[in-house]
């Protein structure tokens, strides 16, 4: 039981340690490649993150005090998500109903985010969350469409049943889709850093922040790239992944699930990496209207699974 | 010339009091109470469109002060100065900004540096001087020694912010990510849409008219001129040149001319690249900023190879050039420019896919045709809005006669119009580069004669990258320049931003400003105003820092 | 043309940051660095120092010593290449030199011996530039050579006043 736990916590603390060099690989391989420079060292984001924690934290006077509460939830919650991810196909804190708790850590953290940033009081960041308020209705609305599929065809709300039981059909797969898509929105980098967009609003919500709380702040971004991306390969490739790893023998058995949902993860971070380098930023009537545009996937999704495809 | 004296005469009549006719143009004096009248003329009876205020402190040539008034007459290939002579006891003069919109800086700018009153100014605000400059010190009167720092006053500003409850006013600058050089637009949105803009700038003072005037000599000048922009330098120290040159009635031999072509359209390349890399970095596509930028290189290193350095060339005196460009030379320029071409090509195609990118540029940022010409605005933001205008044909200079070139007009007055004038003409430029390498004379590149008359007047235009670039001068005593105005064209351009920005989105505000391809170097370039050294608070770092973060 | 071609591009062209100051960077011939003074060749005439827009170049007499020095100070210096233009025997170099940082105030200077006048001992040139313009105009008149501009002209203005006298 404990030996559970304790595995838990490491993969957990894993993931953590990795998420920083991912960024690194995405800004020194991908972003700067394609754009054909150099690029920093893949320990740059670390190198950023340990600076900002040794500056000075500075709170503007016109800011409430859920300004300083705000980064620490939502690099929290996003940390919490991370532990309900079932890596060994038998997660000790499973439970039937942790689908929902998983979105509901998800979302919450998206909205402490920009609630900070609201609270600062700067007319930036009001613009910007403003903004990504929006996004964030449109965007959600994907979410629940495909988790309501991806449920229905399963008949369960519980990601370790839905992630080793292999559904293969028409609107899972449109569902599946429909995940990655979001995972691209929701990862804030281009065509949707609307809400951080730095030329135009002088990076928006974040504009207040600084030292550790803009560590958090930006930590928590970090994560929550990382789990939208996560997420959608456990949903979507977990089953196969699940198919592969039971020839394999018990001991490494849920080892081996642990490092391929890793690595699938990881690579499909770097190709939603590539996929933002070549766009320019939409502009937020844009982004609404091509979010609205492929909401219908989704609705089509659901009928099907509702009609029994 | 003589059609042009005579149209004057047919529109004015007696309301000219006497003429003289320089090279490019028709200076004409008037009394400042016909002076209304005489832009009026100008303006709706022969289609001239407002250039440039100049105000000279003339008392060292004929005691009183001059007010000249430049307007162009693109289809006649002339430029029409209307002067006025004040009296040196209380230079007072009418405002003309309500009949041409576009006049309405330089007017506040003749009053901040010259103390010259303009009567029934709509806007009197200080526009140069900052907000604690001593009353009645006027910086650019003779009297005015370059070297002194004056006091601060009480500081007391005549800039109010207009505050509203629905209308919140989002501060871009003075330092902002977006801008590259300090400039203050407030913009008022309401929502999503901006509804009304207020500019500040002229933030960047350097004494350069100033510093001409006192400290230089003919030919330092030019280097100085250089400097006055980072990237259209060569634009100021061609058009500087040209203007000593029309006033001494110098002769530059053809192959200077050519090198002269060459090198501007050299700069014109690689400002138009600049420009689309920015462009890019500010709709957010910075793949676009690093690749635009990639394919400028070899441009600057053409610039270096064919004058000696990579921005400020140094290649310009009064008369003519000072290096010549050689067989090698000319060799490698047309290898470097085909690759750039065929770089530049796949650029601009490879732009056409990112789809976000052209539907933001699209119907954003309007400005009408007729606001265009009111406000006087030049160069691609002119074109931009169907006027077809470029100093290259309609006052051509050096060898552009000599070099058949299209001039890409778009009427769609938006931002993508824009856009695409900036794309066309770089083609058009590599072109000419061709045609100039092509025909290039042998010659001399300095001209035997370069003696400078005392008290001439000089008129010259510059089609730089951002529009046309005008400089005026008055030739002096000792090799000196009595007066040195010089306007660049962001400065026409800039407040026809309170018409583009008006109801437009908020995310197309940075892209309207970028759009115009604002030079804040080049418009902000008279006196020096050392306010930092002279406003030094005694706090301690704590309270400093507390008022920083408010 | 799809947006992929941003991706081609980038593999075909590749990093094309240079590891400047670890790889060496070329620098195209004529490219205008830090001017190299001759001292040995400079005869002080301030035609440099004349030119020079920002002043890097100033040229001070110091009578107590008797020398003139020219005074070369690159923080000043806009690399404009007027100085070795103009100088009348070459001896200003412009190099392709651009890596210029240092840690100290450095100035170049270079020292010359001044001419003093024998009627009233007012020091009016260098030496060297003496001989410069001898060497130009033959032997000169032998009694002005060693005067001042202004002794000069009183002796010529007397030579024309008091008859059959001085030069001619």
């Amino acid at each position: 039981m404990i030996g559970q736990y304790l595995s838990l916590v490491i993969m957990v603390l894993i993931i953590t340690v990795l998420i920083p060099v991912l960024d690194g690989i995405e800004r020194k391989f991908i972003r700067a490649r394609i754009q054909s420079r150099v690029g920093p060292p893949i320990l740059q984001t670390y190198y950023d993150l340990i600076k900002l924690f040794r500056k000075e934290l500075l709170v503007p006077s016109t800011a409430s005090k859920l300004f300083i509460i705000a980064p620490m939830l939502s690099f929290s919650t996003s940390v919490a998500a991370l532990f309900i991810i079932p890596y060994t196909l038998s997660n000790p804190l499973s439970f039937e109903g942790d689908l929902i708790l998983f979105i509901y850590l998800l979302i919450f953290s998206s909205i402490t985010a920009l609630l900070g940033g609201l609270s600062s009081g700067n007319p930036f960041a009001e613009v910007s969350s403003s903004r990504e308020l929006s996004l964030l209705m449109a965007s959600e609305l994907l979410l629940g469409l495909s988790i309501a599929v991806i449920a229905l065809k399963h008949s369960s709300l519980s990601l370790s049943k839905i992630s080793s039981t292999p559904v293969i059909t028409p609107s899972t797969v449109l569902a599946y889709i429909t995940l990655l898509y979001y995972a691209f929105i929701k990862s804030a980098r281009t065509p949707y850093d609307i809400a951080e967009a730095e030329p135009e609003i002088a990076s928006g919500y974040l504009i207040e922040y600084s030292g550790p709380l803009l560590a958090f702040a930006i930590l928590g971004n970090l994560v929550r790239r990382y789990l939208t991306t996560s997420f959608f390969v456990i949903v979507s490739l977990g089953p196969l992944i699940s198919l592969i790893t039971s020839v394999i023998p018990t001991p490494i058995k849920g080892l081996t699930n642990y490092v391929l949902i890793l690595i699938l993860s990881m690579l499909t971070y770097l190709v939603l990496g590539t996929a933002s380098v070549i766009h320019g930023r939409y502009r937020v009537i844009h982004a609404l209207d091509s979010v609205k545009k492929y909401t219908c996937i989704p609705i089509i999704a659901l009928t099907l699974a509702i009609v029994g495809l | 010339m003589v059609d042009v004296v005579k149209l004057l005469y047919d529109v004015l009549g007696v309301r000219i009091l006497r003429h003289e006719v320089i090279k490019g143009g028709v200076i004409i004096d008037v009394k400042p109470e016909d002076l209304g009248d005489v832009v009026r003329g100008i303006t709706e009876g022969l289609g001239g469109i407002y250039t440039v205020v100049v105000g000279v402190d003339a008392r060292g040539i004929d005691g009183k002060y001059h007010n000249i008034y430049v307007f162009s007459l693109d289809n006649l290939k002339t430029y029409i100065l209307i002067r006025v002579r004040l009296s040196p006891e209380d230079p007072k003069v009418e405002s003309i900004t309500p009949i041409v919109k576009g006049a309405n800086w330089g007017e506040r700018e003749v009053k901040d540096l010259l103390g010259i009153n303009v009567l029934g100014h709509p806007d009197p605000r200080t526009l140069i001087l900052p907000d604690d400059w001593p009353s009645n010190t006027y910086p650019l009167r003779k009297e005015f020694n370059y070297y002194v720092r004056p006091k601060p006053s009480n500081l007391g500003s005549s800039y109010v912010p207009k505050r509203s409850e629905e209308v919140v006013a989002l501060p871009y600058g003075p330092y902002h990510p977006l801008l590259h050089e300090p400039e203050y637009f407030e913009l008022h949105i309401k929502g999503e849409t901006v509804v009304d803009v207020e500019y500040r700038g002229f933030h960047v003072h350097r004494g350069i008219e100033k510093l001409g005037e006192s400290r230089l000599t003919y030919n330092q000048i030019p280097f100085v001129a250089e400097r006055i922009c980072g990237i259209c330098g060569f634009v100021h120290s061609v058009c500087y040149c040209q203007a000593v040159e029309n006033a001494a009635g110098i002769e530059v031999p053809e192959r200077a001319l050519y090198i002269r072509s060459l090198v501007l359209e050299v700069e014109r390349i690689h400002s138009h690249l600049l420009w689309l890399g920015v462009a890019c970095h500010v709709l957010g596509f910075d793949t676009g900023f690093m690749h635009a930028w990639r394919i400028r290189e070899p441009v600057m290193y053409l610039a270096e190879l064919l004058t000696g350095s990579r921005k400020t060339y140094g290649i310009n005196l009064v008369g003519g050039v000072r290096r010549d460009v050689n067989k090698d030379s000319i060799e490698k320029v047309v290898k470097i420019l085909k690759n750039v071409k065929e770089e530049y090509d796949y650029f601009v195609r490879s732009l056409t896919s990112v789809k976000e990118v052209i539907k933001r540029l699209e119907g954003s940022g309007i400005l009408p045709k007729s606001e265009a010409i009111s406000y006087g605005v030049l160069g691609p933001v002119a074109r931009g809005s169907g006027l077809k205008r470029d100093v290259r044909i309609d006052h051509p200079y050096a060898a552009y006669k000599d070099v058949s070139f299209k001039v890409p007009i778009y009427s769609g007055c938006d931002n993508m119009s824009r856009l695409m004038i900036r794309v066309e003409e770089v083609y058009e430029s590599i072109s000419i580069i061709d045609q100039l390498i092509d025909k290039l004379p042998s010659g001399p590149i300095m001209s035997e004669d370069v003696e400078v008359p005392e008290f001439k007047e000089g008129f010259s235009g510059v089609e730089a990258p951002r529009g046309e670039d005008v400089h005026y001068v008055i030739t002096g005593r000792f090799s000196k320049v009595y007066r040195w105005k010089v306007r660049a064209p962001s400065y026409n351009n800039i407040p026809a931003l309170k018409v583009m920005l008006h109801e437009c989105p908020l995310s197309d505000a940075p892209l309207t400003i970028a759009s115009i391809d604002p030079c804040f170097s080049c418009t902000d370039r008279l006196v020096v105003v050392d306010v930092v050294s002279g406003k030094k608070f005694k706090v301690d770092f704590r309270t400093l820092a507390r008022r920083g973060r408010l | 043309m799809s947006r992929l071609s941003w991706i081609k591009k980038a593999l075909e062209v590749g990093v094309v940051t240079r590891k400047y100051p670890f790889e060496h960077v070329e620098i195209p011939e004529g490219s205008r660095g830090l001017p190299e003074f001759d001292s040995s060749k400079c005869i002080g005439c301030s035609a440099c120092a004349n030119v020079c827009t920002p002043d890097a170049i100033r040229v001070i007499d110091d009578l107590n010593e008797g020398v003139r020095r020219v005074e070369y100070f690159v923080g000043r210096c806009i690399f404009c290449g007027r100085c070795a233009e103009v100088c009348p025997v070459s001896a200003i170099k412009i190099t392709k030199e651009f890596e210029l940082a240092y840690k100290d105030e450095v100035k170049f200077i270079i020292e010359l011996k001044l001419v003093k006048c024998s009627n009233c001992g007012k020091s009016f040139t260098t030496t060297r530039h003496l001989n410069y313009v001898l060497g130009k105009v033959g032997e000169g008149i032998p009694e002005l050579i060693t005067l001042c501009p202004d002794c000069r002209r009183k002796l010529t203005i007397n030579s024309f006043i008091t008859p059959g006298g001085g030069i001619v």
